[in-house]
């Protein structure tokens, strides 16, 4: 299993990934996502702004076992060239404690509780984007615009670096609004009884 | 995210409400969350970090390498002593 974990070949560029039908398909899975969720609109650029870039990433999800799982590719905006208070202002966001997953694990066993796992695809396009970001138009299969225009951002795209708090602020909120409370030890830990 | 309790019910109506308005992935049971594995039989449960490990070995390219208890010499020291 080790082979297989250090051999699958991951494309560093678009170009690189063209050349397999895997990635192709995942581009533009990927791309249909993005354009169902609104996440940019293309509109000329504002005399003044500037954009951000963005470019494709590429993963091989592995199963426990080290088989491949599935093919990834998930465009990505440069957030690194963000500004702090202008594009951006507050970034914290928690993540899950390990005591609290052990806390559960043991109930579930003691108790005989089902324990169930779920993921959300494409977080970040769930949240719309409070900042003006303008970003390149990324490259695409079927690129349709051509011209002086650019991707006027609308949702949290994955790399700007309000999105992971965003995403998780977008969360509570619908988790609050079923009745569920915080947890004061662990923020990501809902609770009801 | 990880969902338990004792109220089956409670539990579907969750799922439903979250599939609203997230794009939710039913994953099933619990298997793999934050780096640690988790196996479930009728005697309990078997928790491993195998796979991160793994994972981790191959991001740094360390997968050939040979286990060692500890990476340095014991009773080295920090500095060279000359006497």
């Amino acid at each position: 299993m080790a082979h297989k974990l250090s051999t699958e070949d991951v494309p560093n560029t678009v170009n690189e990934a063209l050349n397999n039908p895997n990635w192709i398909q995942m581009i533009e899975e990927e791309m249909e996502a993005l354009q169902k969720n609104n996440t940019w609109k293309f509109v000329p650029l504002p005399e003044g702004k500037k954009t951000m870039g963005c470019r494709w990433v590429f993963s091989v999800k592995h199963k426990a076992d080290g088989s491949v799982e599935r093919y990834k590719a998930r465009l990505v905006a440069k957030g690194y060239t963000q500004t702090y208070g202008i594009d951006y202002q507050e970034t914290f966001s928690p993540v899950a404690k390990l005591n609290t997953m052990r806390v559960l694990i043991s109930l579930a066993v003691n108790l005989d509780w089902p324990l169930h796992q779920f993921d959300v695809k494409n977080v970040f396009l769930h949240k719309d984007l409070e900042q003006e970001v303008y970003m390149d138009v990324p490259f695409s299969l079927t690129s349709p615009m051509q011209g002086k225009v650019v991707c006027k951002l609308q949702k949290t795209l994955y790399g700007l670096k309000q999105s992971p708090r965003a995403w998780f602020g977008r969360f509570s909120f619908a988790m609050r609004r079923y009745g569920y409370k915080q947890s004061n030890s662990d923020h990501t830990l809902f609770l009801k009884h | 995210m990880i969902i338990t309790g004792n109220d089956r019910e409670k539990i579907s109506k969750l799922q439903e409400q979250l599939a609203t308005e997230f794009e939710m992935k039913n994953l099933g049971g619990l298997k793999y969350f934050l780096g640690i594995e988790v196996a479930r039989s009728r005697q309990g449960i078997f928790l491993s970090q195998r796979k991160y490990v793994l994972d981790l070995l191959s991001e740094t390219g360390m997968l050939d390498c040979k286990p060692a208890d500890t990476p340095v010499v014991q009773n080295h020291g920090l500095g060279e002593f000359p006497n």
